[in-house]
């Protein structure tokens, strides 16, 4: 299991940080039309919904391009999972509500037709994706990351495991030691 | 770690994480700062948005016949009955669902403006041009506004939704506002001239500003939307409503704002 995990969590970061970069870039350059796509959930009051849509997209770029070059995956993954989670719980509002509306997700959003909503398609979507941002909460240490590089004695395939962890990584250090101890039953 | 078996390997990692820690302090930095710049800048970004927005409002060009809030064009203004129900439509000029709505219930809602029944307050949005990328339905709303300069709001309003292109986000030309609306509209002579100069102008540019902005911050996310006594008719209640009924169910609204709901609907059964 472990031995592939770095693998998994690779792809994991590849894939949810891509999609998210993808997904702040296709707004970003439309930051109105990204206001008018969180206003059109019509749960935050008007000021706060435009500054949600002003801020996002530079938010998940950045978030994207965290994941993708693993700087600080695991707390990379944890904002983004928070994001998801949040992504979910508005479409499920729009839903309940009887609101038609286009999530936004990748630009444009707003009202359209009753016909033309996708909303379970939009929430298995991020589900999907949740999945990935969670596993990376998990197992956040994976090949090819600037993690490795600020800490190569933990990166996989170091040879030394240690049961302590660096100062700067206080919160991973429950699961971290966990994985250590799974590595070394298999390293022996 | 305080276990002497493990002070051997204790010191070991001791000496990697300084080497390390210094990596940690420049990447977190770096990471915080940026955040911290986008955060920034879309706040700024906005902020200066809003404020262009307000400026643009207050500041504005109204028609003659805006409304005391410059929120929109009365209809038939000043005919209105001291008891009639106020009616507002919130529309995009690029709108399809828009063109639908007047294509069916335009001409009702302009002959309860004629009749004094309703107070018809138009209220423009230009929120399609953001999604669309073009700038058509700011400058239809533009030049809509200039009709109402010459008197020809009515008839210019609906000369658009007429010609609305089958593909949305096409947009409207300067010819056609310029020429063809006007003449649909019966605008000649020297109210077409003041017409014209009003529309390559921009005169009413502000006004149209603010009349999204205000729609925007009244809480309207989509258009057509609908609004009795400030009860939104949601378009599920509309749909199979014939011309020959809507007047009827205005009055019905009017008097119950319950009977919005598409549940008090007997034809909706779901």
């Amino acid at each position: 299991m472990s031995r592939v995990a770095p693998y998994v969590s690779l792809l994991a970061r590849l894939v949810l940080g891509a999609v998210i970069i993808v997904a702040g870039a296709l707004k970003v350059t439309n930051l109105p039309g990204s206001a008018q796509a969180v206003r059109a959930y019509q749960i935050l009051p008007y000021d706060a919904a435009n500054l949600v849509g002003y801020l996002l997209p530079g938010l998940e770029i950045i978030l994207g391009l965290l994941l993708v070059l693993g700087v600080f995956t695991r707390w990379a993954a944890a904002t983004v999972s928070v994001l998801l989670l949040a992504f979910v719980g508005g479409i499920v509002s729009a839903w309940s509500r009887g609101l038609s509306i286009d999530c936004g997700c990748f630009g444009g959003g707003g009202t359209i037709a009753p016909e033309q909503t996708n909303y379970l398609g939009e929430i298995l979507r991020d589900a999907g994706l949740l999945a990935l941002g969670l596993w990376l909460v998990v197992r956040p240490r994976s090949l090819w990351s600037v993690d490795g590089w600020l800490a190569p004695d933990r990166a996989p395939g170091a040879t030394t495991s240690t049961t302590s962890s660096t100062g700067t990584s206080g919160p991973t250090s429950t699961s971290d030691s966990t994985t250590d101890s799974s590595d070394k039953e298999i390293a022996r | 770690m305080s276990s002497s078996p493990q002070d051997r390997k204790a010191k070991a990692a001791a000496a990697a994480p300084k080497a390390n820690g210094s990596r940690v302090v420049i990447v977190a930095v770096v990471t915080v700062l940026v955040l911290a710049l986008a955060m920034i800048g879309a706040t700024w970004a906005y902020r200066s948005s809003q404020s262009s927005v307000d400026q643009a409002a207050r500041s504005a060009t109204t028609p003659p016949n805006a409304n005391a809030d410059k929120t929109g064009i009365i209809i038939d203004n000043g005919k209105a009955k001291a008891d009639a129900m106020k009616l507002d439509l919130y529309f995009d000029y690029q709108c399809p669902i828009c063109k639908q709505f007047e294509d069916v219930f335009g001409g009702e809602i302009e002959k309860m403006a004629a009749a004094g029944t309703a107070l018809v307050t138009y209220r423009d949005m230009t929120f399609l041009d953001n999604n669309l990328r073009n700038d058509s339905s700011a400058r239809a709303g533009n030049a809509a506004a200039c009709a109402d300069v010459v008197g020809a709001y009515k008839g210019y309003h609906d000369a658009i939704f007429a010609n609305q292109p089958a593909t949305e986000g096409q947009g409207y030309t300067d010819d056609q506002l310029l020429n063809t609306f006007a003449k649909d509209a019966g605008i000649t002579g020297d109210k077409l001239t003041t017409f014209q100069q009003c529309v390559k102008d921009g005169s009413m540019k502000n006004f149209v500003t603010g009349t999204d902005a205000a729609a925007s911050k009244a809480g309207v996310t989509g258009t057509p939307t609908l609004k009795v006594n400030g009860t939104t008719v949601p378009l599920q209640r509309l749909a199979g409503v014939t011309s020959a009924q809507f007047p009827a169910l205005m009055e019905q609204i009017a008097k119950d704002p319950k009977a919005a709901t598409p549940a008090a609907s007997p034809a909706a059964s779901q």
